[in-house]
């Protein structure tokens, strides 16, 4: 597609009035003008189906079905389509909607429909994830999907969440969504530890982890600490793995600074000659403890 | 939108000057004066174009803005390389920066005499409300006991762990994505 906007500008007559030509012929000044104005008719038109339906990069796209092909995605996202809590029964997905769609449960029985899916002969995905924000009971849900199903795996019938959990679902077409396939894909729960890390970590699990590391203290600086002074302290060591408890005396200091192998705080007021535990736990309940002074004559080694 | 380009070229009067009369030459100005208006409108509108429109011919960064309804042919997402050395200490944390692609591949030269420990942090995940999903893909070099965590509130589906350690050369697999900015990130393994 090209512009024609020179179709009509390409014929103004620049040579026009000739040196020495009779004002009379104003004629030749009206059709320039005219040609000019018709000119920018014409390229009006082209800019606004441009502006109209060209893809943009400042604002949404409607592609009406249309193909986008032979292009690379680098850090791109889908629409969350969050339907917050749906009541027992037939649940609608709009695929139009996201990509993923979120539904929050109680226990009861939950049938899922797809609707709009794409036409025929293209390749559509959803993510869907059912949320069970019931914490510390039980939950039991009766999981099904309308229309033609084909479950890959066993197909999901009851399932039996503790706490705030989540169960995830692969549902996808290729025909329009007149048949569908469901791959259930598992569960999480609050109930399970987080996953923290750092550089220890439990072991176990479907994996066949292995043990993780528990955090050791090699060395405190200052060594003791002064009394009245807002001393920092610094805690080397290894597997420092967040979230970290430090405890000096008992009591829980606020770290201010953290990495794998060391950890900073200022330390809080403290019995003179007293001396006290300091411990570092991190989220795999290991604790490291070494006994640290209070020195009332300054601080320091 | 619409172009404003006639708005100013509607102004310019195709019938001056008129024919067998004196007429006013500020009839020459104004036409002139409407047709600058409407180059500089023209122009803004194409400028606007250049600017926002997308590119065929390079790499466009649409900030999010929605793309709908849309059937995608012979895509593919940008896979992200790396080769990390053998750590000295123990462990080692590792960066993993959504923007620079969704596929991240990591080569890992694991130490023959130690266990290492790797820690993968996942930066720059898109805004909430949007499913963000990254694959990671690690290469163990040798079969040397290596063990993996993924940092933040992160749930592995069927692994009820902080951390996984594999003993393999075969790729290790997994799928993490996220719908708030990364506050929970949920995971699968395939190895």
């Amino acid at each position: 597609m090209s512009s024609t906007v020179t179709s009509i500008s390409s014929t103004i007559d620049t040579n026009f009035p000739a040196f020495g030509q009779a004002e009379s012929l104003a004629g030749g000044f009206q059709s320039n003008f005219k040609k000019i104005s018709d000119s920018f008719d014409l390229l009006s038109r082209e800019v606004n189906t441009y502006l109209n339906q060209t893809f943009r990069k400042d604002d949404s796209n409607d592609f009406g079905g249309n193909v986008l092909k032979n292009t690379v995605f680098q850090s791109h996202a889908y629409r969350v389509n969050d339907l917050g809590q749906v009541v027992n029964g037939t649940v609608t997905l709009n695929y139009r909607e996201g990509a993923y769609h979120k539904c929050t449960v109680n226990s009861g029985y939950y049938t899922f429909n797809f609707v709009n899916w794409n036409q025929r002969n293209t390749y559509s995905k959803v993510r869907l994830q059912v949320y069970n924000q019931s914490t510390g009971t039980t939950s039991s849900f009766f999981i099904g999907f309308s229309g033609k199903v084909r479950y890959f795996g066993t197909p999901t019938t009851q399932i039996n969440l503790t706490g705030e959990s989540s169960v995830f679902y692969d549902v996808w077409t290729t025909d329009g969504g007149a048949s569908i396939n469901v791959k259930p894909i598992g569960s999480v729960s609050s109930e399970d530890p987080i996953y923290y890390s750092g550089g220890g970590g439990g072991g176990g699990g479907g994996g066949g982890g292995g043990g993780g590391s528990e955090p050791t203290i090699t060395s405190v600086f200052p060594e003791a600490i002064g009394a009245f002074l807002p001393n920092f302290v610094t805690i080397n060591g290894t597997n420092f793995i967040k979230p970290i408890v430090v405890k000096l005396g008992g009591i829980d200091v606020t770290t201010s600074t953290a990495s794998p192998t060391q950890l900073g705080f200022f330390s809080p007021a403290w019995t003179p000659g007293f001396p006290a535990s300091l411990s570092v736990t991190t989220p795999n309940g290991t604790t490291a403890t070494v006994v640290y002074f209070y020195d009332d004559v300054g601080g320091g080694v | 939108m619409a172009s404003t380009i006639t708005f100013y070229s509607n102004q310019i009067d195709i019938n001056y000057p008129v024919v067998g009369q004196d007429n006013d030459t500020q009839g020459f100005r104004d036409n002139f004066s409407a047709i600058q208006s409407a180059f500089i409108v023209a122009s803004a509108e194409i400028s606007n174009l250049q600017d926002n429109g997308v590119k065929l011919t390079e790499t466009n960064n649409f900030n999010y803005n929605v793309l709908k309804n849309a059937v995608l042919q012979n895509t593919s997402e940008l896979v992200k390389s790396r080769t990390l050395d053998t750590i000295s200490t123990t462990y080692a944390y590792v960066s993993i920066d959504y923007s620079e692609g969704t596929y991240h591949k990591c080569n890992l030269n694991l130490s023959v005499s130690n266990t290492s420990f790797y820690t993968f942090s996942i930066v720059n995940w898109p805004a909430s409300g949007n499913y963000s999903r990254l694959f990671l893909e690690l290469a163990p070099s040798n079969t040397s006991t290596t063990t993996v965590a993924v940092l933040g509130n992160t749930k592995i589906i069927g692994y009820n762990t902080a951390s996984v350690t594999y003993n393999q050369t075969s790729s290790i697999f997994y799928e993490l994505w996220t719908v708030d900015n990364g506050d929970t990130i949920y995971g699968t393994i395939s190895k």
